[in-house]
């Protein structure tokens, strides 16, 4: 659907440092076609041994967190201890337009890396700094974790379970460290923004905050608390509010799994299509009653409409109440499994998977970028992309390709990392 | 300088409810003219949405309305008329970005199918932002974030082993769809506009859920795990003892989880994680070197992991006795990663980092009046970026958008008004526009 048929950041030079705060943003830089180099320190990033992996190998190159987040990008291992492989650092930092920076407060000083440096390097450079709380403030360098981070910001507050009496319910942290997920996006939007701006215009520092990137993404707390004066209670599998008690929407069903079955905005429509639905099913129930006939009477005796419906999932499977009630045109959905999730027949449609080769020689169907039309490497792997490669990269994997691009092929010092690794390639 | 890097993209916005605003939020934020297109008798219902108190019958007293689309202006006009469809293709031909989140088959139904705004511009970015997507066999399902969220996985992902699933406990994939999209927006516009074809964007809430579940879906089919097998979801924990199933934190160790401490209330819980030995070593020193904590079975990490039950009991026992700041501050300096459960109330009224940083700034709105907005968290050279203060009141800026963007004279202007096109005829407009 784009005429050109190419990723719309090719053509774009990334280096990133990153032991995993920053690497979801290169990655939704290297998913739409920009050349995302990644150096990383001789022992290779620490996102390298992040669990589960391949087989349960933990060798650095199986990690499968480590193979999404760093797909299409390239390997180059510098030491930036050694002069040599400072000096290739530079260089590449000089053809860069963004510099992706997940090392840390100070991080990128200390590896001669300062403000004034890259300045100097690098007048137009974009320098993308991600890290848990900000290069400023009181907690600037406080440790954090996911858990850590997803408290803070607000979410698990937010998230867990129905309170019993006056006992509140246990908060609970969703997996997959959607922490970084927050920050890493809006630092892809901001650094992509930023190469709008004439190249003239000096070093932007974009300081992006995990803490502050989920504090602003959490949709009820904040305004409910600003707005409205009030505090919000969590509810098993449905959104927190301001009431301690109140009607469930998530109801389990026959097979033993369960059906998200919004009733929220019951209009006219929907409602007549649950009754429909009853009916024609033989389904026992009160719910023609007068005082479910007007859409307000039926917020306030909504604790029926949802006892009808627990007690309807109850007597059928989950998978076929989500496609009944969505012939239905109701907003409901079964609350998937993981794996049944992989097997999701509309995302396999939308070839949300792509077969990739691995390092390892095998072949994963490998997430991509949640859109269909505007191209990426994973829907058009055989764009103008570098390295013609979808997977993440081995360690040290580009790094004589790089700079022999980058630096010209002339010999590098003698005790540079960069050396061993070409020699050892 | 100012950083509006944006600035002078335009950007057409059918978007309701949350996730296409929350795009939209950012593009404005950036610099971007974002014109919100509505008209009076069908308004976003996000304008009198729940999460904050609303006026009946004031389209713009809604607080939580008010935060989600800072920044952007108001054009009322009926593309279910035909002068009105007539005025938007002629806002098409002008505009960079067209974004909705109109169930599929509403725009093509006015005849704005992609390849119809592609004539109209060649260089378009097309936005549609839904539940399930444009195509496949899923592609006329309708949905909300709750529904979305249900069949991606993310509300599976959540909870502890034996109980139901816990979900998120807001639209979590309203936002992050918003910023999955103005992602994608950005990216579309990034080529020089002469080496730029019209881009269609179809974005869905079902995919952005299973990417932020990316590595789990990796785990099910490339080692053919399936989390049902095993205690899943682990809690707040990084790996739920037994059972062999991952806890996909992309990061381990124990303790790891959230403790109830000395505070009142629903969010009196402390996050306390330890990822390496001498984290454990430093919060055994910050506990006072308990006795307990000498256990053979917590001397090691393989060994922290197995025994969690036993080890939360104890460290349980402990935050009990703490608030949940004097806890993060202590573990902090001692070097243990450690934070407070906050509600919003605690990020508005406690929260020192969030107040350095200027993460939410107070501004005056007409109708809702002065308040603390959140704002596009990123520092530029080491400043906070501003909120523009504008608000898109209803059909406030439809002649002056008219004029920005097609040139519009006075006359036509009123003309569009007077006929129904730009306002219902005989509504009378709110008065609080002039307080503006």
């Amino acid at each position: 659907m784009n005429g050109s048929g190419r990723p719309p950041l090719t053509g774009i030079t990334v280096v990133e440092l990153d032991d995993g705060v920053a690497q979801y943003a290169g990655m939704l830089l290297a998913g739409l076609g920009a050349d995302v180099i990644k150096v990383e320190p001789p022992g290779g990033s620490r996102a390298r041994r992040a669990s589960p992996f391949r087989a349960g190998v933990d060798d650095g190159e199986h990690s499968l967190p480590f193979r999404h987040y760093n797909a299409a990008k390239r390997s180059v291992v510098l030491d930036p201890g050694a002069d040599a492989d400072r000096a290739a650092l530079e260089s590449l930092v000089r053809a860069a337009d963004i510099l992706l920076d997940g090392l840390g407060p100070g991080g990128a000083a200390a590896i001669g890396l300062d403000d004034a440096t890259l300045e100097a390097l690098a007048p137009g450079l974009v320098h993308v700094v991600v890290t848990p709380f900000g290069l400023t403030g009181p907690w600037r360098d406080h440790l954090a974790s996911d858990v850590v981070s997803m408290s803070l910001g607000g979410v698990t507050g937010q998230t867990g379970y129905d309170g019993v009496g006056d006992e509140p319910g246990r908060p609970i942290t969703p997996v997959g460290h959607q922490a970084r997920h927050f920050g890493g996006v809006l630092a892809a939007i901001y650094a992509v923004a930023a190469l709008r701006e004439p190249r003239s215009a000096g070093v932007r520092t974009l300081d992006v905050a995990l803490h502050d990137s989920i504090a602003v993404s959490t949709e009820i707390p904040v305004s409910m608390w600003e707005f409205g004066g009030q505090e919000v209670f969590r509810h098993t599998g449905r959104h927190a509010a301001a009431v301690l008690h109140n009607p469930e929407w998530q109801f389990r069903c026959a097979d033993g799994g369960y059906l998200c079955a919004l009733t929220l905005y019951l209009n006219d429509r929907r409602f007549a299509a649950i009754l429909d639905w009853f009916d024609t099913t033989g389904f026992p129930h009160d719910l023609h009653a007068e005082r479910f006939v007007a859409e307000a009477d039926r917020v306030a005796n909504l604790r029926e409409i949802v006892d009808a419906i627990a007690r309807f999932c109850a007597l059928h499977d989950s998978e076929d109440l989500f496609h009944e009630a969505q012939r239905r045109a109701l907003p409901w959905a079964r609350v998937q499994p993981v794996a049944d999730v992989a097997a999701d027949p509309q995302l396999q449609a939308r070839e949300f998977f792509t077969p990739v080769e691995q390092s390892d020689g095998s072949t994963a169907a490998q997430p991509g970028l949640p859109w269909r039309g505007m191209p990426t490497v994973f829907s058009h792997p055989t764009s103008s992309h570098p390295t013609r490669r979808v997977r993440a990269p081995r360690l040290g994997e580009d790094t004589a390709e790089v700079l022999a691009t980058f630096l010209g092929a002339g010999p590098l010092a003698p005790e540079g990392a960069a050396r061993d690794a070409v020699a050892g390639d | 300088m100012a950083f509006a890097p944006l600035h002078g993209v335009r950007v057409l916005d059918f978007s309701w409810n949350v996730a296409g605003p929350t795009a939209t939020k950012v593009l404005a934020a950036l610099g971007a003219d974002v014109v919100k297109i509505e008209y009076p008798t069908r308004p976003d219902p996000g304008r009198v949405f729940s999460f904050s108190p609303v006026t009946p019958g004031v389209y713009d007293s809604g607080g939580f309305f008010a935060d989600l689309n800072v920044g952007k202006r108001s054009l009322t006009v009926d593309p279910r008329s035909p002068d009105g469809l007539a005025l938007v293709e002629e806002l098409i031909g002008a505009a960079d970005v067209l974004v909705e989140s109109y169930s599929p088959r509403v725009m093509a139904g006015w005849g704005l199918t992609f390849e119809r705004m592609s004539e109209l511009n060649a260089a378009i970015v097309y936005l549609s932002v839904s539940g399930f997507g444009h195509s496949g066999p899923h592609g006329t399902y309708v949905s909300y974030g709750p529904t979305a969220q249900a069949a991606s996985g993310v509300t599976y992902a959540s909870g502890e082993p034996g109980s139901p699933p816990a979900g998120w406990g807001y639209s979590f994939l309203d936002v992050m769809t918003g910023y999955q999209a103005a992602y994608a927006v950005t990216a579309a516009l990034a080529p020089a506009p002469g080496d730029r074809a019209a881009t269609r964007i179809d974005l869905s809430q079902l995919e952005t859920g299973a990417a932020m579940l990316a590595p789990l879906l990796l785990d099910a089919t490339v080692n053919g795990t399936d989390t049902a097998a095993g205690a899943f979801p682990p809690g707040n924990r990084a790996h739920w003892p037994g059972g062999g199933i991952d806890g996909y934190r992309y990061e381990t160790g124990a303790p790891y989880g959230v403790y109830r401490t000395a505070d009142d209330g629903t969010d009196g819980f402390c996050a306390i994680t330890v990822l390496e030995d001498a984290q454990w070593r430093a919060l055994v020193g910050a506990m006072g070197d308990p006795e307990w904590a000498g256990d053979a079975r917590f001397a090691d990490h393989a060994s922290r992991v197995e025994h969690q039950e036993a080890l939360d009991d104890h460290l349980g026992r402990w935050t009990r006795t703490h608030t949940k700041y004097a806890l993060m501050e202590l573990l902090q300096a001692a070097g243990v990663p450690a934070g407070a459960v906050q509600s919003g109330r605690d990020r508005l009224e406690h929260d020192p980092s969030l107040a350095a940083r200027e993460v939410f700034q107070r501004r005056t709105h007409a109708v809702v009046g002065e308040h603390r907005f959140e704002s596009l968290p990123v520092h530029v050279d080491g400043e906070p970026l501003p909120l523009r203060d504008r608000w898109p009141l209803l059909g406030r800026d439809t002649d002056r958008v008219l004029e920005d963007w097609l040139g519009c004279g006075a006359d036509r202007c009123r003309e569009l008004r007077e006929s129904g096109v730009t306002w219902p005829v005989g509504l009378p407009a709110p008065t609080y526009y002039e307080a503006v």
